[in-house]
Parts: C-alpha cells; structure tokens; sequence
C-alpha cells in the first residue's frame, strides 16, 4: 500500500501542477478574449429572458465567442445581479434585466443606480387592461369606480417592486382618485395577468408584452396604455389611447414602463464597454430584433450607454422618490446618490 | 427464470420497521429516546419560528391575516401539536427523567459508532470538496482530487483502476457539460 | 389546410433523416438526463433550447419534447436502482421500485416503469387532444382559494406516504419542509423572511438542493459503510410477467393518468406532484399488504402519473401560453424564441403547431419506449458496480446539478447541508419525501392564502362558497378525520351499536 500512496501522491503533485499552467496566467487580450456569461436573473421565459438571449444570438456572431445564458432567479433580480457584481468587473458577465432602480431603495441590495452600465434595447409599456366581461368599458368608468368603491376595486400585478406596481405608484401622484384601489400581488406577470382574465381581479396595470396575445384575442380590453401617444399594437383591431387623453394630469409622470437590456457594472473598462455597445446596438438592427417588436407589442429603441444610463438616473429620480413617498420603499434615494429631483 | 437469491440483510428491517405486521399498529423499537431528543429540539424550533415570525407581521405593518407573518405561524404552530404529539408518544411507558438520560448515554455511544465516524469521514471529505477545493481550483482538478481521495479511503479497487475510472469519469463529464453544453462548471 | 395536412406536415419532419436521429438523440439525451441524480428535466429543456436556438422551428420542437418526455421517464432508472430519484417526479417510484430492486426484481420493476411511462405518456396526449378547451375553463376556474386548498390536500396525504412508520413522523416531515419553504423573500410583501441577512437565502430554498440532499447523500454517504450493503444479483423476469402487471392494474392506470393530466394542467403543480397523488390514491384504494416492501402496483401509479403530468403540463402551454409546470415553462420560452405563438392565438395564427406538438409526443413515447427499454440493460449492471466506486461519481454529478440550476455555489452547500440533514433524517426514520411535498409546495400555499384573506378581507366564507373549494375541504376533512384515533373509535362504536340493533 505504502508504494501506492506514494503513487498517489504524486500524481495528485503533477496535477496540481497542470492546473495551475494551464488554469491561471493568461494574458490580456483586447476584449472579448474567451467567452461571457449571460446571467438573466429571473425565469426563462420573461421578458428580461427572452431579450437577453435575442440580443446575445447576434452578438456571438459580432463578438466572435460563444455568450452562454443562464438563469438565476430570485429575489425580484436581485440574486443574479448579485452574482455579477462579485465576478470580476471585466465585462465577461452581464445582466438582462431592466432599469435598475429598485433594488436598493426597497432594501434588497447595497448597489446604487450609478453602479450599473445600461444598454435599453426594448422599450414596454404598461398598459391598463381588464377581462372582456368587465362592466368597465373606458378608463374613465374605471377611475370613478375607484374612487367610488375604496378598497374593493382589485388590481393584479406582479408584486411589490413590480412594473405594474410603480406605475400604479406613480400614477396615484398624477391620478388621486387611483389611491382608492386595492393592490394584489402575484408571483409574476403572466399570473398577474392570468387572474385578470380568470376574473379574480378587476384589472391589471402589467407591461404590454405580458398580455398581448390575449389583447390580439379579445380576452382582454386595453383601456389605457401610459405612453405618451396613443399606442397601435401589431394585431389589436383598435388604438389603446394614451392615459392622458382622460387624464391630461397625468402628462407629466408618461411614459410609464420598462426598458429591458443590457446590464453590467460601470466600472468596468470604457473601452470594454464600447466594444459591448457597439455589438449590442448591431444586433438592435437585425430582422430578428424588428420581428420581436411587433409579435411581443414592445417597442425597439436600441438606447446608447448615455442615453440609457441618463434613463435610469431620470427614472430613478422620478419612481424612486414616488416610491418612497408613498412608503412603499422603506429607504429614500438619496441614500443611493439620487437627490431629490 | 433464474434462481432468486435474496439475503436480507438488516438494513432492510430496519427500513420497514415500526408497524407490527398482526395488528397494524406502531410497535416500540427501542428508539424512543430518540424521538424524545427530537421532539424536544422540535418544540424549540417552533418556538423560535414563531416568534420570529411575530416579528415578521409587527414590522411590516399590516393586517394579520395580509402579513408575512400568518404562515409561519401556522406552519410553526402546526410543527408545535405535531412535536407535542411525538414526545407524548416518546413518553409512554417512562419518564421524562430516564428519556433524558437515556438520550445522554447515547450521545457518546453514538459518537464512537462505526457508522458515525465512517459518515463524518464521509461527510469531511466532501466539505473540503466544496468548501475549500472547488473555491480554488479548476473543476476537473477538483474533482480528481476528491475521487482520488474517497477511492482510496475506501480502498475501492486497485490504483491503476481507480486512476481510470476517475479519469474517464471526470473527462467524460467534463466534455458533456463544458464542451458540448458549454455550461459553467462550479 | 385540414387536420391531415397538418398531420402529415408534423410526420414529414418526424419521419426524415435528420428528424430521426435528432428524436433519437434527443430522447436518449434525455433520459439519461433524467437517469442522473440532479439533472433534471428543467435543465434538460434548458439546455437544449440554449442549443437549437438557431434550429429550424419544428425540428427544434421535436428534440424539446423529445428531450423533455425521456428526462420525466429516466428518473425511474436511478430511483430504482440507487434509491436516489434522478428528477423530483420520480421520488414516488423509488418508494416501491427500491425495495423491488434490493428483491432482486429490478429488471421487472424498470420494465413496468418504462411500460406505465409510455402509458402514462400516451394517455396525456388523448387528453391534450381531446380535452384541452375544457381542461383550460377548468384551470381557470382555480383561483386563489382553490390552489390553497390544493396544498392543503398535498400535506394531508402526507401521513400516508410513510413507508411504515408512524404517519406523525411523515407530517412532521411535512411541517419542517413547509418551514423551510417560508424562507426567503414572499410573494406579497418582498418582506425577507428567515434569511438572517443572507442575500442568497432571500432567493428562497430552491427544490433540486434539498431533493439531492435528502435522498442522494444518505446512498452515497451509505457507501462509506460496507457493511450495509450486499450485492444482489438480478434476476431475469419474462416480459409476460410485466405485461401481466399491467393488464391488472388498468384502473390503475388510468387513475393515475387523470390525476396526472390534472395535476399538470393546474399551474404550479407538475409533474413531481402527480406521480406522488397517483401514488397515493393508488395505495389508498389498494387492498395489498406490502406497500412501502417493494409493491409493484405503487411503481405503475406512480410512472403513469407523472408522464401523463407532461401531457397536462402542455395543455396550459398551447391554450393560454401558461406553463402547468417547471419544465413547461421552459418549453413555452423556447416556443417563443422560435416565433410560435402558443395561447388563445394558436387556431388562429399557427393551428399547425398543435399538430405539430401532437405528432411529436407520440413519436417521443414510442423512441422513448424503445430506448428506455434498450439501456436498461445496461443501467441495470449499474447494481453490479460496487457503491465505492458508483457513489463517488454520482456524488459529484450531484454537485454539478445543484450547481447548474441556478448557477450558484450557493446551492451546492444548501445541497450538502441538507445532506447532513438528510441523513438524520434517514437514521430517525422521517421520510423524506412528505419533506420535498413541503417545499413545493409551501410558498403556494402562503401566497393563495394570503391572496384570498386579502381579496376577501379577512373572511373564509369565500372558501365554503365556491363549490371547487367546497369540495377540497369535505374532501380533506373526510381524509384527515379517519386519521385521529378518537374519531376512528367513534366510528367504530357507531358501527358497533349498529350491528347491535340488526
């Protein structure tokens, strides 16, 4: 046995040995040397999924390496983008997600809006819709039913922190009567959605690709959509009018949505990151990228790194700060560099 | 059909055992101080759920039923009768004194055992593993390493064979995983 | 374009070349996927679909399916012959099909599991085709109180699923995976609950750490204890005998089957469920004593119900572009990629895609069949193999599983900490499957609990007025009431004083 151990030994001796020539010690080279990793920090199938890995099919070809998705849910975002800040900030891990405001103001994480580069391919609206056998024909009837009946009128979204909870938010600031409404919360869009149409609840404020094909079918009707013009969807037989045709308030808070992209930390290199733009904002042209416009409702807007970065600040500013006078997040933005606007 | 040759070997009675195959009810198998020790340890659990949980409904503020806090309480307090129920169980037929210490005479028992220290073994050589070697080093090295490490604890087979077999093992995962998938490895 | 132009659409991709050979990579693919502890059939979808990205659509559709029907069906394998399930829906077959190994009856037991899996499988699609508008209005009707109360049913049958023992243990079971289920951030409030400050404990304790965990480190942990374990050899059984199985469990199985499709159809429950009801209902009605030894009926209700979850799981999928589980929801994310349009669209847009899925099931239950059949010749050796040299391996095909699933090293020592906890478990005799049910299960039942109380202010009435809800709770109370002995004796005292007066 001695002789075997022995044997063993250095074997285990020559393999640590291999490892660290071949592990570790490669050089530098201009970006990207090997292959990145895509983290989507939700479920596959969502938004943030779907765009991400759009983007990545053509920016593989642009880059030259492989970009391998992979999804880590939880925490609404937070565990994924978590994950990717303690890599290396080399700009060999990104994030699909969208704006990233949130986080820190509802106490999930320690990052500052700041923190993060942007890229905002997709731009989604939210969308006021209810179920096809709903008494509510015009948002109008909605809102005074509201205000008339507190707290029995239901609205679903995806849960605290949510696209369609921040545009409830931000709309009650322009839209008083919108106070009067009774939140309820689901784990996602899609049942969020899913209630709607069940009947569970009376409405939903969710993003427009959640529930395009049931707008396309009639099972839901669009009352509002909180962009600043009337919004025409590829496949819905009418125009959604803007909320501000009913409620010219509400003017100032438009456009209410999310924008999805691109995310990774800011400091990593700026050379690194206008490589990264450059090839994001080549796979913004492609067919592929139009198509997913028009089937999913959402619109294509291939943002810079300035123009999405200032977004997120504006955002940050203009949500944040409703978010946390309403005291739906616990800690104000200044704590995160955003000051009051 | 070809003979069957089945041996039984404790292992599997002690599986099944508990119900008394005449009448159908639980049978006592010696091991009441051990439900005793865990319905105890339960007890605490619960109690200290619960009051986290308490917490949990006081700071966010709202309505009982709409905080938090309503399921781990349930939960908890469903694991209390439950716990309550298996230490009454635990205590028929003795005392909570000679439960007790009976529960302290098995500890070091227990501790001594072949099977404890063969599974702490067990147990050690994986925590390394994960702790510590796959921190450190590339994937397939560290998983080399641990193969090579529980083979020869375990004095699987001969050194040439186990230098194979964990070489292919490792090569043929590595390759389905990094270089057909492309999937990240710990 | 009529149905049968559709039809032969879908078999022109099926019956090429290039679709043969990907049918059969796919499905091979996929069930040793689903033969190895930690991978699973989520991460099998995955995988491929990150793969045939820039596949042509049907073909793609084809190795998915393919790829998802062998990884539900590969579980069995590893179940019954490691005890350790390779995917969560197989937990179910290792209670019988383990036992049914140790007796030397392995090859008889894989082969019932692959013939119920094809079942099980076959019967879905009828479903699918038959039922899927009434299925759909059905699940719609499963509004927050409801799925509660659907939770509820899944502890109750807890008690029932100890394989001896006393039910108490198998709640407490229960109970304890529940607790663990509340960890993380909830659904309602984001409030961050028994996380300790932990940012990777807010994200919850995900299913596959735990199931690895509990049922994979006491067989691998077992293998440092020689002295637990002889080799059996296997005996040869005629095929005969394995149809003769099946052809007396046909109620059986097609019990299984509808509990299967349903368990898929609802959201949020899938496959893992409707192989443990299958099972479940099947021991209850069962008037045999050796259930929890190796009861080979327990295998066939098991195997059904969770291939015919596949089915169920579709048909949320086609109709309204809702997953009916996890591997679905993969499923519907690749559909999308390649520009299908499942949902109330699908007549109207691309009617030929349910054809397409159609066609493509029921090719992938027969290659399934047929390979399944095939490898397990050789996986049965696998018990030839002494557990030193196995147990190593699978170990570290585990860490690789608890790893890929979200891609953290957090989760790998989740995995070894429910490993020890595992262990205990198995040295106290606690079962760990009731456990599993209670992290599945677990945040639904917080979340519909909630929703209901808040959409109804704070009264049950609701619960007592809608009729589906109505008949969960009688049906509940009727199974929990025969379970306390003071209520048992009653009974019995009625029935005595009963045959007293005739």
């Amino acid at each position: 046995m001695k002789l075997s151990r022995k044997i063993l030994c250095a074997a285990l001796i020559l393999l640590a040995a291999a490892g660290t020539v071949f592990g570790g010690g490669r050089q530098a080279q201009t970006f990207p040397a090997k292959d990145i990793t895509l983290i989507v920090p939700w479920n596959p199938g969502g938004s943030s999924d779907l765009i991400g890995r759009l983007l990545a099919a053509d920016m593989e070809k642009t880059l030259g390496v492989k970009i391998t998705v992979v999804n880590t849910p939880g925490a609404t975002g937070t565990v994924g983008m978590n994950d990717c800040f303690l890599k290396p900030h080399d700009g060999y891990t990104l994030i699909a997600n969208a704006t990233p405001y949130t986080h820190g103001i509802l106490g999930l994480a320690n990052w500052k809006p700041a923190d993060w580069s942007f890229l905002g391919a997709y731009y989604v609206p939210g969308i006021i819709a209810v179920n096809k056998n709903s008494p509510y024909k015009t948002i109008k009837q909605l809102v005074d039913a509201i205000a008339a009946n507190p707290g029995k009128i239901t609205g679903g979204t995806a849960g605290v922190g949510s696209s369609g909870f921040v545009n409830m938010e931000v709309l009650k600031s322009a839209i008083p009567e919108l106070k009067n409404y009774e939140h309820i919360s689901y784990s996602g869009g899609a049942p969020a959605v899913t209630a709607t149409l069940a009947g569970e609840v009376v409405f939903t404020p969710q993003l427009s690709n959640e529930m395009i094909d049931l707008l396309r079918s009639g099972d839901l009707i669009a009352l509002a959509t909180l962009t600043v013009d009337d919004l025409k969807l590829d496949g819905v037989s009418y125009t959604i009018p803007s909320i501000k045709n009913a409620y010219p308030a509400a003017a100032k808070i438009l456009p209410c949505g999310d924008a999805f992209g691109l995310l990774f930390p800011s400091d990593v290199p700026q050379e690194t990151q206008k490589i990264l733009e450059s090839a994001y904002l080549k796979a913004c042209q492609t067919e592929a990228a139009k198509k997913f416009a028009a089937e999913k409702g959402v619109v294509l807007q291939a943002m810079t790194l300035d123009e999405s970065n200032a977004l997120t600040i504006a955002d940050a500013k203009l949500k944040g700060w409703i978010l946390y006078d309403s005291g739906a997040a616990p800690k104000p933005p200044a704590d995160f560099g955003i000051p009051r606007p | 059909m070809a003979e069957e040759k089945t041996t039984q070997e404790p292992a599997d009675e002690d599986r099944f055992a508990g119900i008394d195959p005449v009448t159908g009810a639980a049978r006592s198998d010696g091991k009441e101080h051990l439900d005793f020790a865990t319905a105890v340890l339960l007890l605490g659990v619960s109690i200290f759920s619960v009051i986290l949980a308490y917490g949990y409904y006081v700071s966010s503020g709202k309505v009982f039923y709409a905080s938090p806090g309503l399921m781990p309480v349930i939960i908890a307090g469903g694991v209390f009768l439950l716990a309550l129920s298996l230490l009454v169980q635990s205590l028929k037929g003795s005392s909570v004194k000679e439960r007790a210490g009976q529960v302290c005479e098995a500890i070091p028992r227990g501790l001594k055992s072949k099977r404890f220290l063969n599974s702490s073994a067990a147990l050690g050589m994986f925590w390394v593993y994960i702790f510590i070697l796959l921190e450190f080093l590339p994937f397939w090295l560290a998983s080399l390493s641990l193969l090579f490490a529980v083979f020869a604890y375990l004095k699987a087979s001969s050194l040439i064979k186990c230098i194979i077999i964990a070489g292919c093992s490792i090569g043929g995962i590595v390759l389905l995983f990094q270089v057909a998938f492309r999937v990240p490895l710990p | 374009m009529s149905a049968l132009n559709y039809i032969s659409m879908a078999l022109d991709v099926v019956v090429s070349p290039v679709g043969v050979v990907s049918l059969f990579l796919s499905v091979l693919l996929g069930l040793i996927f689903g033969m190895l502890p930690g991978l699973t059939a989520t991460m099998a979808v995955a995988l491929l679909t990150g793969l045939t990205y820039s596949f042509d659509g049907p073909l793609a559709v084809l190795i998915l399916i393919g790829v998802y029907i062998g990884a539900i069906s590969g579980g069995c394998q590893s179940a019954v012959l490691l005890n350790i399930p390779g995917t969560p829906a197989s937990a179910a077959t290792a209670v019988e099909g383990y036992p049914l190994a140790r007796q030397g009856k392995a090859g008889l037991a894989i082969f019932v599991s692959n013939a119920s899996s094809f079942s099980g499988t076959m019967l879905g699609i009828v479903c699918v085709v038959l039922f899927t508008p009434l299925l759909t209005r059905a699940a719609l009707k499963f509004n927050s109180q409801e799925m509660f109360l659907l939770t509820v049913f899944g502890i109750v049958i807890c008690g029932n699923l100890t394989s001896g023992g006393r039910p108490v243990k198998g709640w407490i079971s229960g109970f304890i995976g529940l607790l663990f289920s509340q960890v993380g951030l909830d659904t309602v409030n984001s409030m961050a609950r028994y996380s300790f400050g932990i940012i990777n404990l807010t994200a919850g304790i995900s299913l596959l750490p735990v199931m690895i965990g509990l049922f994979g480190f006491p067989e691998i942990v077992d293998a440092f204890n020689p002295e637990s374990r002889t080799i059996i050899p296997v005996s040869k059984f005629r095929i005969k005998e394995g149809f003769a199985v099946l052809r007396r469990n046909i109620v059986n199985v097609v019990r299984s089957a509808i509990l299967g499709v349903t368990m898929g159809a609802i959201p949020g429950v899938g496959e893992d469920t409707g192989g443990w009801l299958s099972y479940w209902a099947e021991k209850r009605s069962s008037k045999k004593t050796g259930w929890g030894k190796g009861e080979i009926d327990g295998v066939v209700s098991s195997e059904t119900g969770n291939n015919a979850a596949v089915g169920g799981a579709i048909i949320p999928v086609l109709s309204l572009a809702i997953p009916g589980s996890a591997p679905a929801a993969v499923l519907l994310a690749a559909f999308w990629m390649h520009g299908y349009r499942p949902g109330p669209l699908l007549m109207q847009d691309t009617p030929e895609f349910l054809y397409y899925v159609v066609v493509f099931m029921v090719f992938s239950a027969f290659m399934m069949w047929l390979l399944a059949s095939n490898i397990s010749r050789f996986t049965v050796k696998i018990l030839q193999i002494k557990n030193e040299i196995l147990m190593p391996i699978i170990f570290v095909c585990c860490v690789i599983g608890a790893f890929v699933v979200s891609n953290r090293m957090f989760d790998v020592k989740l995995m070894f900490a429910f490993g020890i906890l595992g262990i205990v478990m198995r040295q106290l005799k606690y079962p760990a499957a009731p456990f599993l049910l209670g992290i599945i299960l677990g945040n639904m039942a917080d979340e519909n609990l909630r929703r209901a109380l808040i959409l109804n202010k704070g009264s049950i009435a609701s619960f007592f007025t809608r009729p589906i809800s109505l008949f969960f709770i009688v049906f509940i109370l009727a199974l929990l009431v025969p379970q306390f002995p003071i209520a048992a004796k009653l009974v019995k005292g009625i029935k005595q004083r009963r045959r007293k007066k005739s």
